[in-house]
């Protein structure tokens, strides 16, 4: 049995030096996590972050209940892979990334779906026709178009504009090249415009 | 002017917004992750290395049946290491950390089951260090601390002990070994010591039984206090020079452990070393005290009378450990002597601290004993080096249990940089 040597460090991993903070304070302090140690860092990680990332899910699947499930499941691979998580600091960076190819997965399923003929879910931005009407009918419009795009652009402009990501971070969450990231965005821009001029029209 | 970037921020976020804050569902975990054997190397090999590997089987499966057929045909065979039972160990912690590789180059620290000798993992210094030059343990049995340093080979022709090999001139960097057994791979985290300590002041560290304080061993003249938890470090000197003088605080040979902790903390023993006679005297440290001068805050408990006026010394060959329980200082003597003694040499033996009188000398069996590696609280249980086998030329590590000897299957040969 592994011993708890929490209490004779501080909460920071004390004379440890740690790695970039990139997880956020929920999880530092946890870098010598075992099997207890890593449901408790998961589970501060996900109060800290859930919310957040359930949004992100939210603005690019369009649909509450599946953003949920796709960050449980973000979080549930996190845990599951924690020993093997070299450096626990990129955490935060790993669940992202995981909620991105969850959203990825869903929206492939998706069309998978409408080719066999299957209805598509709501995608109207929100679960109801309350939340509908609190986004508003230009927001609703901009969603629409860009749900309309290419999963890649999608994540892109999503990753741009709602996270504020630089380019390179836009790069590391895609796993995709910088100059793809700048040519996959701008391309992303013009067929945004694109649909929404037509939508004006 | 509202450019497309903009509509796509305002969107997301009023569709982001739909998501009160606080609203997210609880986590559910899965069950915990199944827990991962410890491995010492990468998992899987690369599928190109698979014919080569089945190969590498053949033949070793091939060389095991000749020596084996060779072995029993020849003479019986010299009986195999086993594995310890409970009582055989006696209380012993279940796993230990050997410093491997030569003491001239490139040193690694193994991880081993104390019961098997199993080799459970293998840590190599983090880059640019390259050789792990001194560890310690806590009390707990997981938790190491390991003195790393760069390395550059001296010189064809150079000679002269270990000490005088290794670079004495880039920082000593410290970290700090946790095993995790049933959890993971043992795991190297870099320390913050404060102070810049370069490899040639090193002579020693010891880290205390609760594993929140690192004592440095320095310039063979000074024991340095640094808390992990951080703050500042105290610092005993001896009273002038330790180079002017005759009189050196700690270990110059590298290879021993000249500090000790007692299990609650509060006194540190050392040793004295005069250039002619090696270790006169084993002193105990006040570590509640505000540092200054080592003569003042620590008191002799043990004094090795010299043999003959102006010889050799009756001293230990190497560590000098004191019982956790604080009443003993347990070594392996070096010269025999009538104080403080009567004292037999080349045996194991416990001077009780509070007469400095030899308390108990213990039974070795055929064991040639080197050094005291590690003792129980009591001393009752010992761990040894020494020599074993014909003409004692068989390096081995013991476990002492009043007088019964039992050796550690699958010990490194010539180890004494060990820590349990």
């Amino acid at each position: 049995m592994d011993i708890d040597f929490s209490s004779r460090y501080p909460a920071h991993g004390g004379p440890v030096t740690p790695g970039s903070s990139g997880a956020g304070s929920a999880l530092r302090g946890t870098a010598e996590a075992g099997p207890a140690e890593g449901r408790q860092a998961v589970s501060a990680l996900y109060e800290a972050h859930a919310v957040g990332l359930i949004r992100l899910a939210v603005v690019m699947l369009g649909d509450r209940p599946a953003a949920e499930d796709v960050v449980q499941e973000a979080f549930c691979g996190l845990y599951r892979r924690w020993d093997q998580l070299a450096d626990k600091s990129k955490a935060l960076s790993y669940v992202r990334s995981a909620t991105l190819n969850g959203c990825r997965s869903e929206l492939r399923h998706r069309i998978r779906n409408e080719r066999r003929g299957s209805p598509p879910p709501p995608v109207t931005g929100a679960a109801s026709a309350e939340q509908a009407a609190l986004i508003g009918e230009e927001h609703h419009q901009v969603l629409s178009a860009l749900r309309r795009l290419p999963g890649r652009q999608r994540e892109a402009l999503v990753l741009r504009f709602y996270l504020d990501l630089t380019e390179p971070e836009i790069a590391t969450a895609m796993g995709i090249s910088h100059g793809t990231v700048k040519s996959t965005t701008s391309r992303a821009l013009a067929a945004l415009a694109r649909l929404l001029g037509e939508a004006a029209r | 002017m509202i450019t497309t970037g903009d509509r796509v921020r305002a969107a997301a976020r009023a569709a982001a917004d739909t998501v009160p804050p606080d609203s997210a569902p609880p986590l559910r975990l899965p069950a915990p992750p199944r827990r991962r054997r410890w491995r010492p190397g990468p998992g899987r090999l690369p599928q190109s290395l698979t014919p080569l590997a089945a190969a590498v089987g053949v033949i070793a499966v091939l060389a095991a049946s000749l020596a084996l057929t060779s072995s029993l045909t020849r003479h019986r065979a010299a009986p195999r290491d086993r594995a310890l039972t409970a009582a055989e160990l006696g209380g012993v912690p279940r796993y230990y950390v050997a410093l491997s590789g030569p003491a001239d180059g490139a040193r690694s620290a193994v991880v081993r089951a104390t019961a098997t000798g199993r080799v459970l993992a293998t840590v190599t210094p983090p880059r640019p260090y390259g050789a792990f030059t001194f560890l310690s343990a806590a009390a707990d049995g997981r938790t190491f601390v390991l003195a790393a340093q760069r390395w550059w080979r001296i010189a064809p022709g150079t000679r002269g002990l270990s000490a005088q090999t290794r670079d004495d001139a880039t920082p000593v960097a410290f970290f700090l070994l946790r095993l995790r057994p049933g959890a993971g791979p043992p795991r190297l985290t870099a320390l913050h010591v404060p102070g810049r300590l370069l490899s040639g002041s090193l002579s020693g560290i010891a880290l205390s039984p609760d594993g929140r304080t690192l004592a440095l061993s320095v310039r063979v003249a000074e024991i340095r206090l640094v808390s992990l938890a951080g703050g500042p470090a105290r610092e005993w000197a001896w009273p002038g020079s330790a180079h002017s003088t005759q009189e050196w605080a700690g270990n110059a040979k590298p290879d021993g452990a000249p500090l000790s902790w007692t299990s609650n903390g509060q006194a540190l023993a050392f040793q004295m070393w005069t250039k002619s006679g090696g270790i006169t005297q084993v002193r105990l440290l006040d570590t509640g005290s505000a540092g200054g001068s080592l003569l003042t805050a620590s008191r002799p408990v043990v004094t090795f009378a010299p043999v003959r006026p102006g010889g050799l010394k009756t001293g230990p060959l190497g560590n000098t450990l004191i019982t956790p329980d604080g009443s003993k200082i347990v070594t392996v003597t070096q010269l025999a002597a009538e104080s403080p003694g009567p004292v037999p040499a080349g045996r194991v033996a416990e001077f009780s601290v509070r007469t400095g009188r030899v308390a108990r000398i213990a039974g070795t069996g055929r064991v040639v004993p080197w050094d005291v590696l590690w003792t129980s609280p009591s001393g009752r249980t010992l761990i040894v080096s020494g020599l074993a086998g014909a003409h004692s030329a068989r390096s081995v590590l013991a476990i002492l249990t009043g007088q019964q000897v039992a050796l550690l299957p699958g010990a490194p040969p010539g180890t004494d940089n060990v820590a349990w």
